[in-house]
């Protein structure tokens, strides 16, 4: 039977590392969450999108680069285009369930450990924003370690700038937070919406501007 | 019998900032293994990159097999189908491991046989005694290496057209006298297979040229069947004294303390009638340097 475009296109390594991070965030957001307390969330989305994009190097790195002309075997069959286009956009989408999977293990240790109703809320609300946040994160970086055909080492300096980033988003939407509890509700909904709108957006930029990239190898650049 | 050609395009134009390809016609023998010579830089990658539907920005018009045109290339699946291109460095990306390449190969192209592919990379001893390895990864194998990978794929392939760019250049002459065997088996393997490569190596490939395509900054210099090609053109010795007198005459000419080599068009032989000069059938390689020296840049 014929792989997908995705299981072909990335190594074993590479899905077996993306999988393992998932596990290890899954059950190390779960222990974080019992034994250091809610405050765990924001290392987790501080850790999470450097993790998967320092991984994306080894399965995407330089692929929207308008300079690339690494791809000539699958712009020799006519079926390249859709295959790489498959394969990216499982990528994107597979990354982005990681991202939510990674913050399963806290909700599932708010539920085992549930004991009042206002905790319980708390922290669904504060994961409302964390979520969009580690997407939003996530893909501008990848925007940018897809763009540069970058070594190893500016891969990690741009996970650096990944962290920087997530920390400053949570640094402004912390002065954002209206004083009221009564309000705070109907406000972490509100950016919810308005957060993830950005983030399924900028994972659709993401994903144009390889296939941009990928497009722009037939032509001069 | 009329010869019936593989590829026909007209008015092939590539603009670059300091070079023009311009090629108002080329015809690719059906059936046959045709060279594509030229210096570095002459044109060779960037033609064989507009013909194999890798490169998209060039006027012109392109007919494939007599059928499908140059948009029919990217719209219909049998064309590139039929085609087996094989590239330089560009080809694979380098964290692919031969187990990927023959994943992807099998969802790239519906005629692809993923046992011929292991069978070819076996009978070109790519991964050593220890035979097939699916994990090895394109950035770990020697240049050499990738070339014969390229093959094998390529080779596991049902087509009707090999398009090589530069298959002879990383290979060793062990190896390269396998690619002239393998691409006699190609052409042999159905009624119209046909094969076009570029190469440097003329020496190595001219026993298994049948046409040959010589280009110069950008354009088609000389072209023809091989044999016609040495009909055409004759090798000339002389003494040293008679220098001056077959100079003119002379499509190129060589000259050291004993006397003179050089290459004319047979035609021209009459001329040269009372000179003390010896002639022989020039090889490929002779025919093709001396078209190149006379439209080279190079001084």
């Amino acid at each position: 039977m014929k792989k997908t475009a995705y299981l072909a296109f990335t190594s074993f390594n590479y899905r077996l590392l993306c999988l393992l991070m998932t596990v290890v965030f899954l059950v190390g957001s779960f222990l974080a969450n019992v034994y250091v307390g809610k405050i765990a969330a924001i290392l987790l989305a501080t850790l999470m999108p450097v993790m998967y994009v320092f991984l994306d190097f080894f399965a995407f790195s330089g692929t929207s680069s308008r300079k690339q002309r690494t791809m000539n075997f699958l712009k020799s069959s006519y079926h390249g285009t859709a295959f790489f286009r498959s394969a990216l956009k499982t990528d994107i989408i597979l990354k982005n369930l990681f991202l939510l999977s990674g913050y399963l293990g806290f909700i599932i240790a708010e539920i085992i450990y549930y004991t009042d109703f206002k905790s319980f809320e708390e922290s669904m609300l504060m994961i409302l924003v964390y979520l969009p946040i580690t997407q939003i994160t996530t893909m501008l970086t990848l925007f940018i370690s897809r763009r540069l055909s970058l070594t190893l080492l500016a891969q990690v300096s741009v996970c650096y700038l990944c962290s920087m980033v997530s920390t400053l988003l949570f640094v402004i939407y912390s002065f954002l937070l209206p004083e009221e509890m009564n309000s705070v509700a109907t406000f972490v909904i509100i950016t919810f919406v308005v957060l993830e709108i950005i983030a399924i957006t900028l994972a659709v930029v993401v994903y144009k501007d390889c296939a941009k990239g990928y497009d722009s190898s037939f032509v001069d650049t | 019998m009329d010869q019936s050609y593989v590829i026909n395009a007209t008015n092939i134009k590539k603009h670059f900032k300091n070079f023009t390809l311009d090629v108002p016609e080329f015809k690719l023998p059906e059936g046959f293994a045709t060279a594509l010579i030229g210096e570095n830089g002459a044109g060779k990658t960037t033609l064989l990159n507009i013909l194999t539907g890798i490169r998209l920005d060039y006027e012109g018009q392109i007919r494939y097999f007599d059928k499908y045109s140059e948009t029919d290339l990217n719209n219909i699946p049998d064309v590139k189908e039929r085609i087996g291109y094989t590239g330089t460095d560009n080809y694979y990306l380098p964290h692919w491991t031969v187990g990927q390449i023959e994943d992807i190969s099998s969802i790239l192209f519906d005629r692809f046989h993923p046992d011929k592919f292991r069978k070819y990379c076996n009978d070109l001893a790519m991964f050593g005694p220890a035979g097939f390895d699916k994990s090895k990864k394109v950035n770990a194998l020697s240049d050499g290496t990738k070339t014969k990978l390229m093959l094998a794929n390529v080779l596991a392939r049902d087509t009707d057209l090999l398009i090589m760019d530069e298959p002879a250049s990383p290979l060793d002459p062990l190896m390269r006298d396998k690619l002239c065997e393998l691409i006699r088996e190609y052409i042999n393997s159905g009624e119209n297979k046909t094969v076009f490569f570029s190469t440097h190596n003329i020496s190595d490939m001219e026993s298994v040229t049948d046409y040959a395509i010589i280009m110069e900054q950008g354009k088609i210099v000389e072209q023809g069947f091989v044999e016609d090609l040495k009909e055409k053109y004759i090798v000339v010795k002389g003494e040293k004294e008679d220098i001056e007198k077959v100079r003119p005459i002379l499509y190129t000419m060589s000259q050291s303390n004993y006397g003179f080599e050089g290459i004319c068009l047979s035609e021209d032989l009459d001329k040269l009638a009372g000179l003390d000069i010896v002639t022989e059938t020039p090889s490929l390689f002779k025919i093709s340097v001396n078209v190149m020296k006379k439209n080279s840049l190079i001084k």
